[in-house]
């Protein structure tokens, strides 16, 4: 996480050089950590559904190598892709279910984004420029922490902050509490005050999620979701507090200002990737909570492109290739939409495949919410919530090298592992282990029984 | 599951991926065949590539373009080719909405090729410097 944050940050020279390199190197630690894992763990309970439906994913992606017009590009992050899903598959296969070993992984995947949080704050501090986005006639300032821009970092916290809050909930000690609550000031904080407003949503959708499912009384459901309420309207407010500048900041000054390279270059008439609303730049607009910044007029002009590829797409990871914009009121290579992104890279069959794998992650997330486990699986369903809800507003579920994507499929699988499979016809209830595997089960895992570790989630000291 | 079933599942597995391949690559060529119909119809427009109403250029890193004029719509028509002389754009402003072929993302498949020697006179002719057109040639690798 921490890596891969800083390969999208503006940390000369840690960024690019160094970090943009590493966590190729990471990713690949992780995958083969996993594995091991998986195989010491000798594991049973993984749904094969889910499983299956992220194998057919990762093939038909890595095959979309064959179909697209940048095989190269698209084998390289297709294989990214296939790294990460089968390292989460493999934790949480590895997990066997268990909610204290998925806890222990949520905690890490917690320390990371509070790291990243962190360092954020103290570039501020240092004094850094780049740590925030200078105001302009129609946006305020924003906190963009070690980010490139303020999206960047905002999507990361927004997916960890339903875990601080189950760090909070699952803590102990009072220091443990203090900290968890210090973390979660942190994050959210950090990502208020960058006013993206995707992020703040979908930390909203996933904190009432957690609230929702998180085990224990309606009161105790009604004080979450009710807090998690106030925490929106808060941080909308806080986007509200920054006033837009009277005047355009000049940045970059040592690049100069573009100048055409004789009087008839057309880049300075209309140019191509602001041809279409062209007429509406005399127009001054002030980018407002609710306003999509272009994006409903990219989709659009996504599905138009996707039309010409229906079924298979162009190709994984090339979204920034095939859609190409020319839009005037928005600015970005992507759709910034994770399932419109997915049509146009493997068409119709690969975001059906995609869709299906989230159903299935859904259907067995609802065991897992229904189980033993059932706090440490509202925090991993409500990180997959948010992610699902940020995907409709940004481009980064297939993306390995955004800062969010681990954190988002890790929960998500983990969530997967945490309800096992589906109980089979025939058997009675919830899924059950047999006797006999019951009792190896305990030698192999000497850890609290299940019925046990509900009455602790309640709230009941063992 | 036993070695029958797991040998009919991977040849199951193969033979769609078989197909998804064949499918991939057919939808490729045929989105590649109605662009290249497209840009076909507008050099047929524009005619000569240095003709009088030729009324602007663009200078990108991966391609080149040039513009010409009908009536009072200076940039009315717009040819876009790659270093190696490939079309991978086209533009018909003259109606309301703009009409768009492109080949961007994957101008290997054009087949739509100008005379990119011409194309380079048209350039220098609206103002491009000579070292530009060969650095558009050194950067495409041509």
């Amino acid at each position: 996480v921490v890596w891969t944050a800083l390969g999208v940050s503006h940390v000369d020279v840690l960024n690019i050089p160094i970090a943009r390199a590493v966590r190729w190197g990471m990713l690949c630690t992780l995958l083969a950590l996993s594995i091991a894992y998986a195989v010491s763990a000798r594991p049973r309970r993984y749904p094969v559904s889910v499983a299956l439906a992220a194998a057919s994913l990762c093939a038909i992606a890595t095959l979309s190598a064959l179909w697209s017009g940048s095989p190269t590009l698209t084998l390289g992050r297709a294989l990214s892709f296939d790294a990460l899903v089968v390292a989460g598959l493999c934790l949480a296969a590895g997990t066997d279910g268990r909610r204290r070993e998925v806890g222990q992984v949520l905690l890490a995947l917690l320390a990371g984004a509070a790291i990243v949080a962190a360092g954020g704050v103290l570039a501020l501090a240092l004094g850094d420029e780049r740590s925030y986005q200078a105001a302009t006639l129609g946006t305020p300032v924003r906190f963009n922490g070690l980010g490139g821009n303020p999206n960047a970092m905002a999507l990361l916290l927004a997916l960890a902050l339903p875990l601080a809050a189950w760090a909070l909930f699952e803590a102990r000690s009072r220091a443990g509490k203090a900290a968890a609550a210090l973390v979660f000031v942190l994050l959210d904080v950090s990502m208020a005050t960058s006013g993206s407003r995707g992020a703040i949503l979908a930390s909203f959708a996933g904190l009432v999620t957690f609230g929702a499912l998180l085990p224990g009384t309606r009161a105790r459901h009604g004080l979450v979701v009710g807090a998690s309420v106030a925490l929106l309207l808060v941080n909308i407010g806080v986007t509200r507090i920054p006033q837009n500048a009277d005047r355009n900041p000049v940045i970059n000054q040592e690049f100069g200002t573009p100048t055409p390279i004789a009087p008839a270059d057309a880049e300075f008439i209309l140019p191509l990737n602001s041809e279409i609303g062209w007429d509406l730049r005399n127009t001054p607009r002030v980018r407002g909570f609710f306003e999509s910044s272009g994006r409903v007029q990219a989709w659009r002009s996504g599905v138009e492109q996707w039309a010409d590829r229906p079924l298979l797409g162009y190709g994984f990871g090339t979204e920034e290739r095939a859609f190409v914009d020319r839009l005037y009121l928005f600015v970005g290579s992507q759709l910034e939409n994770s399932y419109l992104g997915t049509l146009l890279q493997l068409g119709a069959v690969g975001l059906g495949v995609f869709l299906a794998l989230l159903v299935l992650i859904a259907r067995a997330g609802r065991r897992a919410v229904a189980s033993a486990a059932g706090g440490t699986a509202a925090a991993c369903a409500a990180v997959a919530v948010g992610a699902a809800f940020l995907a409709a507003g940004q481009s980064f579920l297939t993306s390995v090298g955004n800062a969010a994507t681990a954190t988002a499929w890790l929960c998500a699988l983990l969530l997967a592992g945490l309800g096992g499979r589906a109980p089979r016809r025939g058997e009675e209830g919830e899924q059950r282990l047999g006797d006999e595997e019951e009792e190896e089960a305990a030698q192999r895992h000497p850890e609290p029984r299940l019925d046990v570790v509900r009455a602790d989630h309640d709230g009941v000291r063992q | 599951v036993n070695g029958r079933r797991l040998a009919i599942g991977a040849v199951a597995a193969l033979v769609a991926a078989a197909a998804l391949v064949a499918l991939g690559r057919w939808e490729r060529d045929r989105r590649a065949e109605e662009q290249v119909r497209g840009m076909a119809s507008v050099v047929r427009l524009v005619g000569p590539l240095d003709s009088p109403q030729l009324s602007a250029f663009r200078y990108l890193k991966n391609f080149q373009c040039l513009l010409y004029r009908r009536g009072k719509n200076r940039v009315a028509l717009e040819l876009c080719a790659d270093p190696a002389g490939r079309v991978v754009e086209a533009f018909d402003r003259r109606g309301a909405d703009p009409r768009i072929w492109s080949l961007r993302d994957d101008p290997k498949k054009s087949t739509l090729r100008i005379d990119r020697h011409v194309f380079d006179r048209a350039l220098m002719r609206m103002g491009v410097p000579q070292d530009l057109v060969d650095a558009a040639h050194a950067e495409g690798g041509s």
